[in-house]
């Protein structure tokens, strides 16, 4: 199957840190594609590249086949990230905000609307649909943020620890959402800390290590955790030099 | 565009700055004028007190109102637009928005002509509709004395102010390179005492900032005189060129 969002052997550095080494992984459509990995090994930043928050040192992306920075109004639209910060302005409404995010997203003003109620009801959101951003807690907050970056019906889903801020409510809410996404066939990329959620909804776990793909999980299997530990002090092992100037930073 | 204008409006209307900035300017502008010209007429301040308001006291009442009005236009334009400007671009770093702002089929170029058009058209009617209260309040406060000439004078106080707040736009800039609105504060405070430093030793003829306030006569009718149409068009060709510059940054920012 021709994948839908490719990074092929992408570099990125900073200063003496290289965040991307030689990165290549890909998502199909149809498909969950978790991502793991310790804080900075790299999972922000291969995110960043492929929507064009940042440009790779190295290395080639293609989202739907073209170059970010080259990539036009529609495949943009095919397009659902929350990566930083949701889509989210804390002097507007929350029903206003989705409104707002699904016409960036390419929606007319009717069709927005129509879905921003649509996802209201989804995200069991309706109850603060008149309330400012702003006086959401962090959780709303970021149930609002994928609402935002969902509600358009996107191809491609790119997302950064969807779950971090949620209660048990929400991740169901929003692993819902990703199955129903990719059943409907979209490629997901997706990011967290959570083994046995990812465990529970992706077709592919890769392991994200020192900027690069070192290696991937089963879906399903035991004891991941200690599998994922493995794999990261084996390559470690491997490369001591890395190693160390990772843990003196 | 119809899209990124239709959402940066409703987020410009909903911010505190934009509704703040617009009842001060609006209100303080006429009661400021005609209010000071009121107290240096009266009787209730007398020696040095009296020649701090030198200004309010030269000419008819209509014309001490303008001459005020353009006083305090020529600051309050840029430093509310200017803030206006660094608000509506750093907020997206502040609040970490500006990642939402990639992958999406409304391009960032797009939505930074928004702002910037928003920005604009903002000021000049803001300006327009302080420079039009204060008419009616000088009308109201001196009908007497009222007409053709103070009606060319309201324009000239207008088209000065307008200029100003335009020439809030590059601060826009300065919120996008600092990532943040606090960068272009600190450059709105250090062009405002530029402004006033420049004008006091005469370098204000070719400085954006201070030549708008001497054409609408703050630095006195032979000043004003010595305003030259290339001088004018400079500062808003810095004005302009200021928002081009802060919509191409903002559409090549990136998020390491």
């Amino acid at each position: 199957m021709t994948p839908i969002l490719e990074l092929t052997d992408v570099t990125k550095i900073y200063g003496p840190e290289r965040a991307l080494d030689g990165l290549t992984l890909d998502v199909v459509a149809g498909e969950i594609h978790a991502i793991v990995g310790l804080n900075g090994a790299g999972k922000t930043t291969l995110m960043r590249a492929s929507v064009g928050m940042l440009h790779p040192d190295s290395g080639v992306v293609r989202v739907f086949g073209s170059d970010p920075d080259a990539a036009g109004p529609g495949t943009w639209a095919r397009v659902g990230q929350m990566i930083e910060a949701p889509l989210a302005y804390r002097e507007l409404t929350v029903r206003e905000n989705l409104v707002a995010a699904a016409r960036l997203h390419g929606l007319e003003r009717g069709a927005a609307e129509a879905t921003a109620d649509r996802w209201l009801a989804a995200f069991d959101l309706g109850h603060w649909a008149a309330r400012r951003a702003n006086t959401l807690s962090l959780g709303n907050r970021q149930r609002l943020g994928l609402a935002c970056a969902l509600a358009h019906g996107p191809e491609l889903v790119i997302l950064d620890e969807p779950t971090i801020a949620l209660d048990p409510g929400g991740v169901v809410i929003v692993r819902d959402a990703l199955v129903a996404s990719a059943a409907a066939g979209a490629g997901v990329l997706v990011s967290s800390h959570h083994l046995d959620e990812v465990a529970r909804i992706a077709k592919r776990i890769s392991v994200i290590h020192a900027g690069k793909v070192v290696g991937t999980l089963k879906p399903g299997g035991v004891d991941l955790e200690h599998r994922f530990f493995e794999m990261v002090r084996e390559y470690d092992a491997t490369r001591p030099v890395a190693s160390e100037r990772r843990k003196a930073s | 565009m119809t899209t990124a204008l239709a959402v940066e409006w409703l987020k410009f209307r909903r911010s505190a700055i934009a509704r703040v900035a617009t009842v001060a300017i609006a209100l303080v502008t006429p009661t400021m004028s005609v209010g000071l010209v009121s107290l240096a007429r009266s009787d209730l301040l007398t020696g040095p007190s009296k020649d701090k308001f030198a200004i309010a006291l030269v000419g008819t009442a209509n014309e001490a109102h303008l001459a005020l009005a353009n006083q305090v236009l020529a600051v309050a334009m840029v430093l509310s637009a200017g803030l206006v400007s660094a608000w509506i671009f750093g907020r997206e770093f502040v609040d970490g928005t500006v990642g939402s702002l990639f992958g999406l089929p409304v391009a960032r170029r797009e939505i930074a002509l928004a702002k910037t058009v928003i920005a604009a058209t903002w000021s000049v009617a803001l300006c327009a509709v302080a420079t039009a209260a204060t008419l009616v309040a000088s009308w109201v406060a001196a009908p007497e004395t009222m007409d053709s000439t103070i009606i060319r004078h309201a324009a000239t106080v207008f088209g000065a102010g307008a200029i100003m707040g335009l020439l809030g736009l590059p601060f826009g800039w300065l919120a996008i390179r600092t990532r943040g609105y606090m960068g272009a504060f600190g450059g709105l405070i250090f062009v405002t005492a530029f402004g006033q430093l420049s004008a006091a030793v005469g370098w204000g003829y070719w400085v954006p900032y201070v030549v708008p306030a001497l054409w609408a006569g703050a630095g006195g009718a032979d000043a004003a005189a010595l305003v030259t149409p290339w001088e004018l068009g400079f500062a808003l060709a810095f004005a302009v060129a200021g928002g081009v510059v802060t919509v191409d940054a903002f559409r090549r920012v990136r998020v390491s």
